[in-house]
């Protein structure tokens, strides 16, 4: 699970290291929460909230992980895909081509 | 005589501003989903999107040039004001200072109703962070490369900028990734 730590210090113009210092915990393990690269214990959590002046829900990130590592690997493949290198001309086309045709559809019905 | 493709001959008017761009010496990048449409694999993959969002590098010189590129492209550049839109018919350098300073947006309205944002920030990344992923595409038929954002990035951000349509995207592209990779 991973925390919202850097929005709110972002919010609060505050550094993680300032952050730290208030709540007697150390810098690399706020790191480690707001990555989700380490659990954190109810006690923390309660102690961040209340200096941060929040709630502990509002902390907890519930954005979509994009970090599992079958996603992680789908969009490495993606990514990395020969196609890449040729001619990308088509791109803008096709879209343009589809709202055409769905602004085309949308006078009909009208 | 060499054969034109019908594709070929139909108009390309954002790579024709991309063009206008890269020749004026904008420093820009392709994001946000008609970034992430460039790592398509074919056309039934792209994903339906109303605008074309730039990342403009924010300083007051590059805003300059990309208001003059696009102006040259024949768009109208406007920037939010509250809750309306003003016309940026002239811009000094200290308008472009004021403008790299608030990181206003430019939106430039074009022919064929098109619409191309310039944002001179977005959300996880600082445009240096952003192009030390970015890709380099090419349009081999107008022959120019442009950089579009790295795919990982390009997503995180929508990620961290956590708007309902955000979200929205991020489910539907995650469902299908992992089911074009199942295949």
């Amino acid at each position: 699970m991973a925390l919202r730590l850097l929005d709110y210090c972002r919010a609060r113009k505050l550094s993680l290291a300032e952050l730290a210092r208030w709540t007697g915990i150390a810098r690399v393990s706020l790191s480690r929460y707001a990555h989700g690269a380490q659990d954190i214990s109810l006690g923390q959590l309660l102690k961040i909230a209340s200096r941060l002046g929040c709630r502990v829900s509002d902390l907890v990130d519930d954005r979509e992980d994009l970090s599992s590592p079958a996603w992680k690997k789908a969009i490495r493949k993606q990514a990395s895909d020969p196609a890449h290198k040729r001619d990308k001309s088509w791109v803008p086309r096709a879209l343009l081509a589809a709202r055409s045709a769905w602004q085309a559809a949308s006078h009909e019905k009208a | 005589m060499r054969k034109r493709s019908a594709a070929a001959s139909l108009p390309n008017p954002y790579h024709l501003l991309l063009r206008e761009l890269t020749r004026a010496g904008v420093e820009y990048m392709v994001i946000g989903v008609s970034g992430i449409n460039y790592f398509a694999k074919d056309a039934r993959t792209l994903l339906s999107t109303a605008d074309y969002d730039l990342f403009l590098r924010p300083t007051p010189e590059n805003m300059t040039r990309a208001w003059r590129a696009f102006q040259k492209s024949g768009y109208t550049v406007v920037v939010r004001k509250g809750d309306h839109t003003v016309a940026l018919r002239r811009l000094s350098p200290r308008g472009g200072q004021t403008l790299a300073k608030d990181q206003r947006t430019l939106i430039a309205i074009g022919p064929y109703q098109l619409v191309a944002e310039g944002l001179l920030a977005v959300s996880g990344f600082t445009f240096d962070e952003m192009k030390r992923r970015a890709v380099w595409m090419r349009d081999r038929e107008l022959r120019f490369r442009f950089l579009v954002g790295g795919l990982a990035d390009l997503l995180e951000s929508k990620r961290l900028a956590d708007r309902e349509k955000d979200r929205l995207f991020l489910a539907r592209y995650k469902r299908l990734l992992l089911d074009d990779q199942q295949k």
